[in-house]
Formats: C-alpha cells, structure tokens, sequence
C-alpha cells in the first residue's frame, strides 16, 4: 500500500513537472510582449525605454532555454514569480483566491455522491416506472450545461423565489452554485453507479446473503452498495478535476470569488506567472485528488490491500 | 399427463418422525408461464432427497420455493408445502427472514461468487446469527470459529479474517456451508454444491455433507450429476421440462429406471459403456468426404511431438511458477490423446503449446515431422489449417460481429490465404450448408448470431468451424466440460463419428475422467505440470501404476454409475 | 485453468426458466424495440428540425437575425417575437435558427477532431508494446490534467477568438476522455480469445487486425459520436458564455449567452431560450445515440 501510494507521488511530480513545461512553452507562443503587459499592456502606452529597462530586468531577452531553467528551479521551489499585471507574488494571489473555489467544488463533489447514492439506493433495481424513472433522471441530469442550470438556478430561486442570495460568499450563497456543478456531476456518477448496482444485485452472493435472512434493506444498502460504488469512486478523481473546470462558470454565473475569474482575466492579460501558477495548482488538485480516490478504492476494496491472490 | 412412476405419498415407507419437508403439488410460475408443475416430494431428517434434471428441468426453482427466494413475479401454488411443520405458503418478508437461515441453509455452487467478495469470511458466516439475534458480538466469533472447524476449514482464525479470494476452492466452499448451517437448521438445501470444483475436492466435500445428514440435517441435494446422486442420496427425484417424469429410493430408480428420459440420462454418462459405444440416440452424422487432394496421414504415422516442454509465467508478484515442467508426448495419426488433470495441472497450457498460440520456455515441438514451435509465425501459418481447436466456451472464440456462416467463411478463407492455394471447386456457401448439416444443424442456423443460440448448437458451430479447413488433428479443450449431460454425449457421438469418418488425430483435454476414458486410445495424466502416468486408456483406468492417478478414480463419486465395461453385454 | 467453472450448461432448448437472483428484481431491463419508443422519434425529430436550421436558417426563420429596431429591445416573448427580443431589439427566436449552423459545425468538427486523435493515441497504446503504451498513458493523464476551460484559454489567447478556435480548443479537450476508451478497448479486444481464435485459422496479422480486432473495438465508439457532439456543442457553447467565442453581434448561441447575462433580471428569455436549445439538443443526441447502440449490437435488439 505504501509502495502504491509512493509510486503514484512520483508519477504526479512528473506529470506536474509536463504541465508546466507544456504551459510556459504554450505561452511563450502567445503574441504580445510581456514586458508590455508588465507594464500596464497596450493601452497604457508604455514608452520605449521602459520597455527596454522590463525586458532586461526580467531577462526576457535571454534565450528560451535558460528561461525555462529559471523557471523550473522557481518550480521546485514553488516560487511562481510576481504576478505581471497584479503586482504581488503569485502564491499570494492564489492562496487568497483559491478558498472559496475549493469550498465550491469540494461542497460540490459531496452533494453529487449524496445525491447519486440516494438516487441508486431509491430506484435502483426496482421493477416498473420507479427504476426506469431513476434512469431517466440521471440522464436528463447529466447532460445538462452548467452554464445554463446556473442561469435557471439563479433566476428560479433567488431572482423570483428569494431563498437564496444572488450574490453571497456565505455559507448560503455557496448553495446554488454548488448544485449547479453537482447535479449533472450527479447525474453521470448516478448512472454508473446504478449500472453497477443492477449488475452486482443478480450476483450469486445476494441470493446466498437473503438466504441466510438478511432483510432488502440491509443487503442493498450495507452489501451491494459498497460493490456500487467503486467505479464511481474511481471517477471521481477526474470528477473532481471538472468540477474545477466547471468552477470557472458558476464563478462567473453567480460573481463570485475564486480562482476561476482570476484564470479567465489572467489569460487574457498574458500574465504569464499568473497563469502558470494557477494551471499547476490545478494539476495539483487533480492530482491529489486522484490519490485521494485511490486510497479510498482500496478502503472499500479489501482485495487490493493483499499482496497475493488464493492458491487455485 | 401423468408420469410412468407416479407415487402415492411419500417415498419412504418407514412410519418414523413427521418429514421435515412436506412438498405436495408444487407448482411455480412466472406470469402465464409454468416452470414447476405438480411436484410433490417428502424428507425426513438425516435422509437426503436429490432433485435430478438437466438445465431448464426446474430443480433450482423447485428448492428455491422452500425459500421463498424466487422472485416477486413468481406465483407459487400448492397443496402442502413446508418446512419442520412450518406451512410455507403464503408467508409474509418478515416470516419467511425468520424460516431463512435458521429452519433451512442455503449453500449454492462455486462459492467465489457465491460468498460477498468484499466481506471476511467470517463475518459472511456470521451473518445468519447476527440476523437471528444470537448474542453480542464476541459470542459470534466464537460461534463463527467453531463452525469453520465443523466443516473441516484449518486454522479457522486465520481464515475467518481473509477475503474468499484468499482461501483455495475447496476451502470456500466449506466456508460456505458454514455460513449456511450456522443455526443448525433442520435442513440444507444444497445446489451443484461440488460442481465448480476438482474431483477430489468435490470427493471431500461430499463427504462433508453426508457427515451433516448423518448429524441429522435433512439434505435436499439439487444436481445434475447422477453420480453425486448415487454417492449422497437416498431418494431421487428426476424432473424434466418442470415436470416431475420419475421418483424412488436411489437404488430402484438408477438401477431400474422406468421413464426413458431416465434412462437416457443414465445412458448419457460415458463411464456406464464401454469406450466407444454410442451414448446418445442422436443419427450417425452425415459427414461430407475429404477432398482427394488433402488426405489424412497415414495412421501410424507420428502427426504431433512434443518433446521436453516446460513453461514458466513471471507473475504480478514477481513469482515465477512453472506451468508445465518437462512434458513430451506424440501423437499419431488416427489416435486419441486424452490429457487429464484437475486445475492448475498445466494441462491448458500444454494445449496452448501443442497448438503454437504461446511459445514454451523450453523444448519443442514438431509437426508431422517438421519444425511447429521452432518457426515464425509467419512459416507456420502455411500449415495452421491442418490444426483446428475448440474450447470450452465456443462464444468467447467467436467474433461478436459475425453470424454463424460468417465464421465458418473465415475459417474457410483463413485456410485459403495459409495455405496460398485457390480453392478446390467447392464453393464456399455449399462448404458452409454441408459443415453445418455434418455436425446436425439446420443450413437455416448460418444467418444466425451464435449469442441466440443454446450451448449444444454452440459447440457444434465451434466443431465446424473447426472441419472447415480438413484438419488432420483437432485439439479439444474441454470441449464437452460445460454442456448438459444429454447433450454432452450428442457432441461426444458426433466427435466419435468425425473420428471414424475422417480418421483425424485429436488432443482431448478434460477434468472429467469418465469423458476421458470413453474417448481416448491413450492417456496422459498431469499434475502440478508434470507427467505422473501415461499409457493405453484401458491400462491407465483399470490399473494405474501412480497413486495420484488411483486417488483421482477413487474419488469420482458413485459406484454402480460406472459399470464395469467388460461387463457390458 | 479450465475446470468446469462453468454451470451445467444451456439446454437445446432456450431455458424456460428465467433464474432470477433477486427478490423483487426484473431481470434485465426489457427494453422495448427503440424504433418503437415515443422518445426516439420526438429526438430525432427535433435533431432534424437543428439540422434544418443549420441548413436553411431562412426556412425556419425568415426575419433576419441581426435587424435592430431599437423601438422593440427588450420585448418579452410574444407572438410576434416567439422568443422575445434582446437589447438591441433584435428577434431571439430568429438569433437562435441562425446560430444552429455555426454551433453545430463546431460540435460537430470538434468530435471529429477528438475522437481523430483519440483513435490515434488509443491505437497507439493499445497495439504498441509496453513503453509506447506507457508513454501513451502518460499523455493521456497529462491532458486530463489540464482543465478544458485552461486550454481553450490559452489557445484561443493565442489564435484569437472564433470558430476555429473553438473547434480546436473543444476538440484538444475532449481527446483525453476518448483516448482513454479506446485504449482499454484495443487492448481488451486484443486479449479476447476471438482475436486468438482468428489468427489460429491462418489469418494473417494485418487480416485480422482490421477485419476483427479493430471493428470490435470500435463499436462502442459509434455511440461515443452522438454522444460527443452533444457534449462538444455544450463545451462551446459553455467557451461564448465565457465570452471567449465567436463575437457579437454575430447570431452564435454562447455569445448571446454571454450577452444575456447581464440583462438576467430583466429579460430572462436572453439566456433561456438559447440555453433550452442547447439541453435539448443533447439529449436528443443521447437518446438518438443509445437507440442506435441498441440497433446495431450483434445479434440485433434483444
């Protein structure tokens, strides 16, 4: 287990390490001059000189490759520069933005597991309209744009009903937003999970466990569910890698703070430390998240915890 | 419609205790259709009654009624049915999870999928327990460990903590009929309990429920291996089609069956001829000839040598394991090589070698005379027509996209483009009606998909497709091991009949002892990979010279079943 | 190993007995034939009526799409605006005919972008030895790694806003998620015993490759297609919401997204009715998609 987890440390240090290098190569194909956008971008009318005086300061002038050397030992270092267009070191600027964006999207990932568990625990299996509607549901849910769901979220509940804020950074204000990337991540989460259920529920093992007087409920919820739940468990790792993505979007639906608005604004700026340090935390999210997922596979899987199998 | 031998009551004449299963007119049926009609069977304590039938006989929905586990679409209806007294009909959820796991135990076939693999053994075991109210958790484990040393499982605490997928086949399979005899029910419904396992596994745990019976536990043993029946039971019930077509004491109805499914059943097992009779009632099949232009070898002459064959697999874990350690055998033409063993005996392994689908670490082997695991894949394609297989699950070998024609068209030109030779002025849909007429299918079953077919219409197509290219040996694996006994002996008299028609050499791969022996001229015995006994068919049955191929026919379970061929008339 | 883990068999005759495992379970969702469903043709009706508009906006629509009339701007739905008008009075219901054509090339050149380098890096690591599949899976994660919105960031910052960016950007993102289906695809196809069983009849690599390794794996991608194209029109149009698309006053679903945004309060059907065609295309693709998986399964609907 420790030899997993281990192993997984080093190859996300070296997919961080690709990000990276992949980002500040794309950027540097970006048009523009960030000497330029140090100093206030194109409309500031930078003079000349100034230009000239950037330039040298930050060595943009100097061949590519040392500056990518700089920029790797900066990585190492989790030092990603000073922001071009705010001035301040880009850890700051992420540290101060990147709460609310976490509370979104980790608030978001739990109300989608709740919300499928509930949904395959209701109608999964069940014969008739139940089942099929449960499927249905799912499906309508999971192709849903959050764009969109946000903008009827917002309009529905807090323009017309007023239950919830329009704009809020408090807890009640993180509701509708959080829904908004949680119920088509639900959606597509509920159908595997469901698919997996049905499979697992003909399975040899219930007939043996209802045969030893085991009621329904404690056979659905205690025995098949945990069986249900490892593909999803396996998604979420990268269901928590769009939910970041989709952050941006409700961000921007429902104005509020994080790390998404900084990224959209960041790019269209050239702020290139801005930008990269922001691509790698995200990287890092997913990849911690990924791990994360992991170890919660092998938690509900006992099997992967033994090293060897049966003799035959 | 009544039934050759009907009974009055029931089957035992002894006026002792009340039955502990009473089963008067059973029927079950799924909307408007009847799976179970009119069954009517009794049991008492320490006996045990087997329910006999092929697939779609309606003997696991005949026990699953005693409890209540077929379904809420199912309607059950009959005059008397129950369980220690207990009336049965018409329970409630909450009445039928109290008779659950403590009037009657439940222990189903292959239990790596019939134990939760998620859950420690133990508390799979303890399960009936906890649902029953016995006491506070460490009165449980104790329970759950002096259970596991009932049934025979060593080192019950190490083994009540691991995984099923930790223990071996046969330990599972303990494992489960503790689970199931946790509260001492009075009785234990046993469904192929032995047939996923190795003979002298299954031999053991056989034994283990006669010793439960002999406890007093009245045993309702469902199977289909009449041989089972014959070692543990002392009533039989045979149902065929939901039906029930005979019943008696064991004795009577399989030394004397009346009804002629029955009989066929009995005739079916290719350990009750002599080697070589015909098993079924099916016609001779109506083979097409050779073509002149590619005859069988002369018999005798040597088609198939593998010489000093080892094969070793670096597992996940690091681990090398040797396979197959050091096996040389030939083939001649016109013969039947039969290699048996029970699992982890290499002998797929050795077939896959035989065939050049895996290269082995060491040795070789040759082909009619010529290099075969030496060569390239590209050198041996030329003479890869002349060696056809079929395994034991024919569906995983076909091509999902492609109807029955299709494959056996493949086939045909596969065997073309080898041998880089046009064809020989058959055409090919004229092939496919007559391979398909040859093995006894209608020409109709070539537009079909093989997944809507039934497991003997599989093999048979797997079996064509195999003569397409006029092989001179076919490599059967396991070929027979997962079709019903009466079709198993159809296929079988097919094989015998290709055999004599065509005088093609085969490598006959099976667990089965009693298949082996009615197929095979000589006989290859493996273990752990190696070779323990080979020789003439009738020399390694009847007196072999290895202990280990001694404990394996000891182990085969009925006696009578398999009559002595020199005594068949 | 083959021991007879198998159970006893089928029977000549198709078991009549369903075996079910479950109390209170139906065996197998018994669908019915998809051709017969309500819900496939009212999906591929409203499919047909988005390629129309595609096609021949002028046919669905014949007002024009970008006519000011600034006497009308923020007119709720009504008869004579189906769909309201926006701020500059301009018909939403004509806006939205005319956007179908530019949304549904970009979903539709996405995908094909995607799944193109999907099949590629999925064939790559699938077929290829150990190191190809190795590097293959390490840029696969790679590009999971990056969040779609990052991407289509960057290179639209770098190419300029506009269909074709937007086509590159939605496709780049999508590849990752293909790729990784296809890969586990070829290689569960390549260890399957058919593949095995093909080349022992004297088939040569290359025959059995394509004739019965790769249409297998493939097949689950055709629903993959229907699939993406809704998914992919979804991500765009989610990219002109963002303003990073096609820009005003050009009748493009995001950008009217984008535009609509800001008026929510006061002209809700801005945003609405856009947002409605978008949901309801994809799932129209969906239902389409999965009726077509099930009439194309071998053997035929079950």
């Amino acid at each position: 287990m420790v030899i997993r987890v281990t192993r997984r440390i080093v190859e996300a240090v070296v997919l961080l390490l690709a990000v990276g290098t992949i980002v500040f190569f794309l950027e540097h194909a970006v048009p523009g001059d960030p000497a330029v956008a140090i100093l206030g971008g194109a409309a500031a009318h930078p003079t000349k000189e100034a230009v000239a005086a950037v330039t040298e300061q930050y060595g943009f002038d100097r061949p590519l490759i040392a500056q990518y050397g700089d920029f790797l030992g900066g990585l190492f270092r989790l030092d990603f520069g000073e922001s071009y267009t705010l001035k301040q070191s880009v850890t700051s600027v992420i540290a101060g933005q990147i709460g609310p964006t976490l509370a979104l999207t980790v608030s978001a990932l739990v109300i989608a597991w709740l919300l499928s568990i509930a949904s395959t625990l209701l109608t999964a299996g069940r014969p008739g309209i139940v089942g099929r509607l449960g499927s249905v549901v799912e499906t309508v849910a999971a192709g849903l744009p959050q764009f969109w769901l946000g903008l009827v979220l917002l309009l529905v509940f807090a323009v017309q009903l007023h239950w919830f804020p329009v704009i809020g950074s408090g807890p009640l204000g993180i509701v509708l937003p959080a829904l908004t990337l949680a119920i088509p991540l639900a959606g597509f989460l509920g159908q595997v999970t469901r698919d997996e259920f049905e499979d697992k529920q003909q399975q040899p093992f219930v007939l043996s466990a209802r045969s030893r007087g085991l009621s329904e409920r404690a056979i659905r919820g205690k025995y098949v569910l945990r069986h249900a739940a490892l593909p999803g468990v396996t998604l979420s790792g990268w269901g928590l890698g769009s939910l970041v993505s989709g952050a941006v979007i409700a961000e921007v639906v429902f104005a509020r703070q994080g790390i998404g608005q900084v990224l959209v604004t960041a790019v269209s700026a050239q702020d290139l430390p801005l930008v990269i340090g922001i691509t790698f935390v995200v990287a890092l999210v997913y990849v911690v998240a990924n791990i994360l997922t992991d170890i919660a596979y092998v938690v509900i899987d006992p099997r992967l915890r033994r090293t060897t199998g049966a003799a035959a | 419609m009544t039934t050759a031998s009907q009974p009055t009551s029931a089957t035992s004449v002894v006026q002792g205790p009340a039955p502990v299963v009473d089963v008067r007119n059973l029927s079950v049926a799924f909307g408007d259709r009847t799976v179970v009609q009119d069954v009517s069977f009794t049991l008492e304590a320490g006996r045990c009654v087997a329910i006999v039938g092929e697939s779609g006989s309606g003997k696991s929905v005949t026990a699953r009624s005693l409890l209540g586990l077929n379904g809420t679409t199912a309607t059950t209806t009959a005059s008397a049915l129950s369980l220690g007294g207990q009336d049965l009909r018409d329970l409630s959820d909450g009445a039928w999870r109290k008779v659950r796991g403590k009037q009657v135990g439940y222990v189903l076939q292959d239990a790596l999928v019939s134990l939760d693999p998620l859950r420690k053994v133990g508390a799979s075991v303890a399960d009936a327990l906890r649902e029953h109210g016995v006491g506070p958790r460490s009165i449980r484990e104790q329970q759950v460990l002096s259970l596991l040393s009932r049934v025979g499982v060593p080192s019950p605490a190490l083994r009540a903590r691991q995984l099923p997928s930790e223990l071996s086949g046969g330990l599972r399979q303990r494992a489960l009929i503790a689970a199931a005899i946790a509260l001492d029910p009075a009785v234990l419904i046993a469904d192929e309990p032995t047939t996923a396992l190795d003979t002298t596994v299954q031999a053991q745990i056989l034994a283990l429920l006669d010793e439960l019976r002999a406890g007093g536990t009245g045993l309702v043993l469902i199977s289909h291996d009449l041989g089972v029946v014959e070692q543990l039971a002392d009533d039989v019930v045979v149902m065929q089609h939901g039906v029930v077509v005979e019943q008696g004491p064991v004795g009577a109805v399989l030394g004397d069956p009346q009804h002629p499914y029955t009989k066929r059943l009995l005739a079916a097992i290719p350990s009750a001829h002599a080697p070589g009779a015909r098993l079924s009632d099916a016609p001779r099949a109506t083979l097409a000839p050779r073509p002149a232009s590619r005859p069988v070898p002369v018999a005798g002459s040597l088609v198939l040598s593998v010489s000093h064959v080892t094969k070793r697999y670096r597992g996940p874990d690091r681990v090398t394991r040797t396979v197959v350690d050091d096996v040389s055998f030939e083939l001649r033409a016109g013969e039947t090589l039969g290699i048996v063993g029970e699992s982890g005996s290499g002998k797929s392994t050795t077939a896959a070698i035989a065939l050049a689908l895996t290269p082995p670490s060491s040795g070789t082997v040759t082909f009619e005379g010529r290099p075969w695991s030496d060569l390239s894949e590209r050198a041996r394609r030329g003479d890869r027509p002349r060696i056809a297989t079929v395994s034991q699950d024919p569906l995983s070998s076909f091509d999902p996209r492609r109807t029955v024609g299709d494959l056996i068209r493949s086939a045909l030109t596969g065997a073309r483009a080898a041998r880089k030779s046009s064809d020989d002025g058959r055409s090919d849909s004229g092939r496919v009606e007559d391979l398909l007429t040859g093995v006894g299918l209608d020409v109709g079953i070539a537009r079909r998909h093989p997944s809507t077919l039934s497991g003997g219409q599989r093999q048979r197509v797997a079996i064509a497709r195999a003569l397409a290219t006029d092989p001179d040996v076919l490599v059967l694996d396991e070929a027979v091991s997962a079709l019903d006994v009466s079709v198993q002996a159809q296929v079988l008299d097919l094989l015998a009949d290709i055999r004599q028609e065509y005088g093609t050499a085969a490598l006959f791969i099976s667990h089965d002892l009693g298949v082996i022996h009615h197929v095979s001229d000589r006989v290859l015995v493996l273990r752990d990979g190696r070779v323990v006994e080979e020789g003439p068919a009738d020399q390694v049955f009847r007196s072999p010279r290895d202990p280990y191929t001694q404990g394996l026919l000891d182990a085969v379970p009925g006696v009578s079943i398999h009559r002595n061929p020199q005594e068949e008339p | 190993m083959t021991t007879a883990t198998i159970a006893p068999g089928e029977p000549d005759v198709l078991d009549p007995a369903p075996a079910p495992a479950a109390a209170g379970v139906r065996k197998v969702r018994r669908a019915s034939h998809p051709l017969r469903r309500v819900s496939f043709w009212v999906a591929a009706a409203f499919i047909a009526l988005v390629a129309v508009a595609a096609l021949w906006p002028s046919l669905l629509a014949p007002q024009d799409p970008l006519a000011i009339d600034l006497g009308k701007s923020f007119d709720a739905p009504s008869a004579q605006h189906v769909f309201g008008t926006d701020q500059s009075g301009r018909d939403v219901y004509s806006r939205v005919v005319h956007g179908a054509g530019q949304s549904v090339l970009i979903g539709v050149g996405a995908t094909a972008l995607g799944l193109a380098g999907a099949v590629l890096l999925g064939v790559l690591g699938g077929l290829g030895g150990r190191a190809v599949d190795a590097v293959v899976t390490r840029v696969i994660e790679v590009l999971y790694a990056f969040p779609g919105i990052l991407l289509a960031l960057i290179l639209i910052a770098v190419f300029g806003s506009s269909a074709g960016t937007q086509i590159l950007a939605v496709g780049i993102a999508t590849i990752p998620g293909y790729a990784r289906m296809v890969r586990g695809q070829v290689l569960a196809v390549r260890g399957a015993p058919y593949v095995q069983a093909e080349r022992a009849l004297g088939h040569s690599s290359a025959h059995v490759l394509f004739r019965t390794l790769l249409p297998n794996a493939f097949r689950p991608l055709t629903v993959l297609v229907t699939l993406g194209i809704g998914q992919a029109i979804v991500w765009a149009s989610a990219l002109g919401f963002l303003g990073m698309g096609v820009q005003p006053p050009a009748p493009e679903w995001g950008a009217m997204l984008n535009a609509g945004r800001n008026y929510l309060q006061q002209a809700w059907w801005l945003d609405f009715w856009p947002g409605v065609v978008i949901v309801l295309l994809a799932l129209s693709l969906t239902a389409v998609g999965r009726a077509v998986q099930t009439l194309t399964q071998p053997g035929g609907p079950r």
